[in-house]
């Protein structure tokens, strides 16, 4: 299940890269929508259902569990709506093929990158993931190629990256402050939570916060207010975790 | 007895080699043979025998500075270990002492700038006097950081910092003689804070107070400048000897650092220009930085061993 | 000795406060890369040696040569040597710098609880670091010096993940994955598109865009 919400974007992008026409973009588009939508529901009623909790491919690092399952759902809705959106959005431009191509593989990769994040169950996975979400949206804000457009993919690949690099400040301290667990999986975490020394949890809360919020407070996106509604699902959904 | 006769003879004859030997660098770097390494001794000498012309709008403090000068430079090489010995006058507490003495020998050399009633010499002096502003909290902290560490209160404090501090020891000697280094250029008015060859007015920062003094007055002020570098040096070469040296050695390691320094400053003179005035303040504000990276390596270090 | 080389990656950090000129913040860059570098083979019991290997070749190759050779075609190709008047004259800067040093020194000494498993000077200097580095893009107004800003930033981030990668080298990898991110992105992308779309590396030419205003 997990696998599928997983594989398919990238298999979707490869697809893509080598035919480039305009209906396939939409029709992957909706297509990954609808699988995204259908899988989260699937998961959401396994988890009541049977306590389903890893994947059988890539073992530990991705999880589902009570609180991810929610963010996932909200994820899915928001990505149906902007999946069909799109196709009436990018009606009236005249771009390429190739242009399009790009921004269908681009926001695939979003996706992709969102997903990870929400379900990877492990704290440095998931700001990998963050570090790729950045990458995929700089190339949505830019996509128009006017000056504006620069200008706003500029200011936010650079805060953006100044947040991501004050909350890798943050692991690190948590790191410190974990001292003999020598993982960031979140269930260790909340196993040994009693033996993080609190001093070293609540300097990387801080750092964490200041750092992904940086990322997350951005709207100057070109792409409009749905991105940002992720991004803030996303992000709250980790400080859910630290501040547990 | 033997030691506190070398240790004078030293500080009488040390600042005309020492000030010979930056000249003879700055003429090797430049090509020329320069002029022996006795000429500011010869020099000296030639003052004395001259006349002195007093300029008539200078009252009782012109002609009382530059011995005054010299008397304070000559105490504070008094309370200075060299050789690895005690020094003549130590007692704990002594530099303190030594700051300020220098400091008021400064200080009438200033005031008799401003006497002369000339503009140049009184923008000379205000340069001057903002440098060693900066320069002072600097030295302090750096003293009272090293006395912390060896737990001595008085100069000889300097060559004891390897026995009590563990592995921060040679980082801290190694900033405390780049700071002091510093400060040496700043008091005996070398590159890059001040050009001792300049001749255009708006440039000079020390000769410009002296330009008025001549005769004996100007001998005794080129001398104390010389033996305040000399005083300085000594400072630098205590940090670096180790203490166990015996007697012999110690003079010879010592000589040899004191050489070693005229030639660094030398080359210095000759590779870079004066900074420009911003830059000045930035670089000796450097000292100051350093100063505080000393106190707080000190502070690491005498945490760990339980201070 | 590894003492030293830190000490001295503090130093190079004031020398980077009180200069405007770019091309000493850049030497000053491959410098640090270069300290890195020593600090990563002095302190050896710190990863296995597959680790260290791509560490430091890492190191080496991306923070001492490349990125500062990207820097300097950049600045060779706008002729943009100085960083014009900062809104803090230098000599502040400077001041600020060392009090910030001071103060990482002296959080890195506190025997509070928890600082008994951190090498003491590693996370001062690396935490005045990223302070310093942030201190400097607040303060400068040329986008390049912005950029080296994030670079030293990510310098100092390295060397406090140095201090924890004895339990987890994942982190120093992380941290590599970071640097390399930056330079392929940044300066390969979007500063030659900035060139072309600007005249000047200004922020003031930044200012179309402003918060809370929606453009669209």
């Amino acid at each position: 299940m997990i696998e599928v919400i997983l594989i398919f974007p990238l298999i979707a992008c490869l697809i893509l890269f080598f035919i480039k026409s305009k209906k396939l973009n939409d029709f992957a588009l909706i297509a990954y929508a609808i699988v995204h939508l259908v899988i989260s529901i699937a998961l959401y009623l396994k988890k009541i259902n049977l306590e389903i909790s890893s994947t059988k491919l890539f073992g530990a690092y991705f999880s589902v569990d009570s609180l991810n399952i929610l963010f996932l759902l909200i994820l899915s809705v928001i990505f149906a709506g902007v999946a069909f959106y799109n196709k009436s959005y990018f009606k009236n431009t005249d771009r390429s093929d190739k242009a399009h191509t790009y921004y269908s593989i681009a926001i695939l990769l979003f996706i992709f990158s969102m997903t990870g994040t929400i379900l990877s169950a492990n704290l440095a996975l998931s700001w990998v993931f963050i570090e790729a979400t950045t990458l995929a949206s700089a190339y949505l804000i830019y996509f128009n190629k006017t000056k504006h457009a620069l200008e706003a993919a500029w200011k936010y690949v650079f805060i953006c990256s100044i947040g991501i690099a004050l909350a890798f400040v943050g692991i690190i301290l948590l790191s410190i402050g974990t001292g003999s667990i020598n993982s960031l999986f979140f269930n260790d975490l909340y196993i040994n939570a009693g033996k993080i020394v609190p001093f070293w949890l609540k300097l990387s809360f801080v750092f964490i916060l200041v750092g992904f919020g940086t990322k997350m407070g951005l709207a100057l996106s070109m792409r409009g207010f749905l991105m940002l509604i992720l991004k803030l699902l996303l992000l709250f959904q980790l400080y859910c975790r630290l501040h547990y | 007895m033997l030691e506190i006769l070398l240790n004078i003879i030293f500080l009488l004859t040390f600042p005309f080699l020492f000030i010979g030997i930056i000249n003879k660098t700055k003429a090797f770097w430049a090509g020329r043979k320069g002029a022996s390494v006795f000429q500011p001794f010869y020099d000296f000498i030639k003052l004395l025998k001259k006349g002195e012309v007093i300029s008539t709008t200078t009252s009782f403090v012109f002609a009382l500075s530059p011995s005054l000068t010299f008397a304070s430079v000559v105490f504070a090489g008094l309370l200075v270990p060299v050789f690895n010995h005690r020094a003549i006058l130590s007692f704990e507490g002594s530099f303190i002492l030594f700051a300020y003495i220098l400091a008021l020998g400064k200080f009438f050399s200033l005031i008799a700038a401003m006497d002369t009633g000339s503009s140049f010499e009184g923008m000379g002096a205000s340069r001057e006097a903002s440098f060693s502003t900066l320069v002072e909290p600097a030295f302090f902290i750096i003293m009272a950081s090293i006395i912390a560490l060896s737990g001595n209160y008085t100069f000889q404090s300097l060559s004891l910092i390897l026995q009590s501090s563990g592995s921060f020891g040679y980082l801290i000697i190694i900033l405390s003689v780049f700071a002091l280094f510093i400060m040496m250029l700043v008091e005996g008015c070398r590159v890059p804070v001040d050009d001792p060859n300049t001749h255009l007015e708006l440039t000079m920062i020390h000769e410009v107070m002296v330009l008025d003094n001549s005769g004996p007055d100007l001998a005794f002020i080129l001398y104390g400048s010389g033996m305040k570098m000399i005083i300085l040096a000594s400072l630098i070469a205590n940090l670096i000897i180790p203490t166990g040296l015996s007697f012999f050695y110690s003079i010879i390691a010592f000589i040899g650092i004191i050489f070693i320094l005229a030639i660094i400053i030398g080359t210095l003179e000759s590779s870079f220009a004066r900074l420009r005035m911003t830059h000045v303040f930035e670089f000796i504000f450097t000292m100051s930085s350093i100063s505080l990276i000393i106190l707080s390596l000190t502070m690491i270090s005498m945490h760990k061993h339980g201070g | 000795m590894v003492n030293m080389l830190i000490v001295l990656f503090g130093l190079t950090m004031l020398y980077m406060a009180a200069t405007s000129r770019i091309k000493a913040h850049i030497k000053m860059l491959s410098f640090q890369g270069l300290i890195l570098f020593l600090i990563l083979f002095l302190d050896e019991d710190k990863t296995n040696f597959i680790n260290l290997i791509f560490l430091s070749i890492e190191t080496l190759l991306v923070k001492t040569i490349l990125i500062p050779l990207f820097l300097t075609r950049i600045l060779n190709k706008n002729e943009v040597f100085r960083d014009n008047e900062p809104h803090i004259p230098n000599f502040y800067s400077l001041v600020i710098a060392s009090i910030m040093l001071f103060a990482g020194f002296m959080i890195s000494s506190l025997h509070g609880q928890g600082f008994e498993n951190v090498t003491a000077l590693y996370f001062g200097v690396s935490i005045s670091t990223i302070l310093i580095s942030l201190f400097l893009i607040t303060t400068r107004k040329k986008i390049l010096t912005h950029v080296i800003g994030y670079i030293m930033m990510e310098n100092g981030i390295f060397l406090l993940s140095l201090s924890v990668a004895k339990e987890m080298p994942i982190i120093v990898s992380m941290g590599v994955l970071l640097d390399i991110f930056i330079a392929v992105f940044i300066l390969g992308f979007l500063i030659n598109k900035i060139n072309t779309a600007f005249d000047e590396l200004n922020i003031c030419e930044l200012c179309n865009l402003k918060d809370c205003d929606c453009n669209d």
